[in-house]
């Protein structure tokens, strides 16, 4: 038994940042920027848009109408709180019913795989027939104006995914992780590291994190072709988590993937860390570009650092 | 590789007009940032075959000396 997905809503912020205009603002050199990056806009959330909020505007678009879920699972690295587990304010405030398991993960650039894989699992329990994963990061809120680095590449937003029950081939999963690169992408003086008066801080080292998915990600990526027995020719499409125009040409060259199997939005969304990849699928779904069947091959990488793989059958 | 093709390359990835020889480093080429450092990175990658990436160190190098040392110890420059 296995799960499929039925359904993906999107939310983003209202301020849509033209990253043209953003490097005008700062004195930024934006032809540079954009030969790397290839990010043209990003969303950044106001004070009053949390990713809580975001998350549950999206995942309303799917609950208005179905109430029967049976697991929530809420995937964020920009929690409303430490504790109640944030799946629990959620559940109240989407008035989803109470015997729910709910839940979050706290996993970036991988967690909507990780958020997959957590579905697959429950739906092999006989009492959980609807699972619904919420994505949802708001890292534009933790970076300072001069850290032109992070804030021409990320952009907040949510995206809510419903996982049902159906029986088709068990999917295997590819997980890497590497603890030791947790400088290379870090929110400073959060959690218990919290320090007074000062807010807690984004940096990141590109170089660092190109060096560890330009070495891993092919090697797992191939490894989830082979652990599922499925050829790249067989794939309609390759997702990949849209970091940034450098990032995923690279992962192109190396692993010599056709250019018509490759869907990418990053251009016009920018980073939108755990959400990248379910907005891909709902552009997919709504231009009508997959049908039953296909073969997707998902792959999330970064903060951790981690990566995360899979096929998925539409 | 010779050494003066290498310094060929890190002049075309930083699009400078400074001359690049072993004493050139991201305190004294003003284009030598974090996106001319990917630049450096990705190229070589390409030009070695996929053995520049595997080079970690290759990553906080930022002097043409210290990269040019570590490719020489992989081999991949003379």
């Amino acid at each position: 038994m296995n799960g499929a997905i039925t359904q993906i809503e999107v939310k983003l912020p209202k301020n849509k940042i033209s990253i043209k205009k953003l490097c005008a603002k700062y004195k930024w050199d934006y032809l540079k920027i954009i030969e790397k990056t290839g990010i043209k806009n990003v969303y950044h959330s106001s004070k009053d848009e949390s990713a809580i909020k975001l998350a549950i505007s999206a995942a309303k678009k799917i609950t208005k109408k179905n109430k029967k879920i049976d697991a929530l699972i809420y995937v964020t690295q920009s929690p409303e709180f430490f504790l109640p587990t944030n799946a629990c304010v959620i559940q109240n405030r989407l008035g989803l019913k109470k015997n729910i398991i709910a839940y979050d993960i706290n996993q970036g650039c991988t967690g909507f795989v990780y958020g997959l894989y957590n579905a697959q699992l429950l739906l092999q329990d006989n009492l959980i027939n609807n699972v619904l994963i919420i994505c949802s990061d708001t890292y534009t809120k933790n970076i300072k104006k001069d850290n032109k680095s992070c804030l021409t590449l990320f952009s907040d937003g949510a995206t809510a995914i419903l996982v049902k029950k159906r029986k088709n081939k068990k999917k295997q999963y590819i997980f890497y992780t590497d603890g030791s690169g947790e400088n290379d992408l870090k929110l400073h003086f959060s959690g218990n590291q919290f320090v007074k008066n000062k807010i807690p801080e984004l940096s990141m080292d590109g170089r660092k994190v190109l060096i560890f998915t330009m070495n891993y990600v092919p090697q797992i990526v191939r490894k989830t072709l082979k652990e599922n027995k499925v050829t790249l020719d067989e794939l309609k499409y390759v997702i990949f988590h849209q970091a940034s125009k450098i990032v995923i040409e690279n992962l192109i060259r190396k692993l010599d993937i056709p250019l018509n199997k490759i869907y990418k939005n990053y251009d016009r969304f920018g980073n939108t860390v755990s959400s990248t990849i379910p907005l891909c699928l709902y552009e997919l779904r709504k231009k009508k570009m997959i049908s039953k069947g296909d073969k997707i091959l998902i792959c999330g990488f970064g903060v951790g650092l981690s990566i995360a793989s899979t096929i998925m059958e539409v | 590789m010779k050494q003066s093709e290498l310094f060929k390359i890190i002049k075309k990835c930083l699009k400078t007009k400074s001359n690049i020889d072993l004493k050139s480093s991201s305190r004294n080429i003003e284009e030598w940032d974090s996106l001319g450092q990917l630049s450096i990175l990705t190229t070589l990658d390409k030009k070695f075959k996929n053995k520049a990436s595997k080079l970690e160190k290759l990553a906080t190098a930022e002097t043409v000396k210290d990269i040019y040392s570590i490719l020489k110890k992989a081999k991949l420059v003379s």
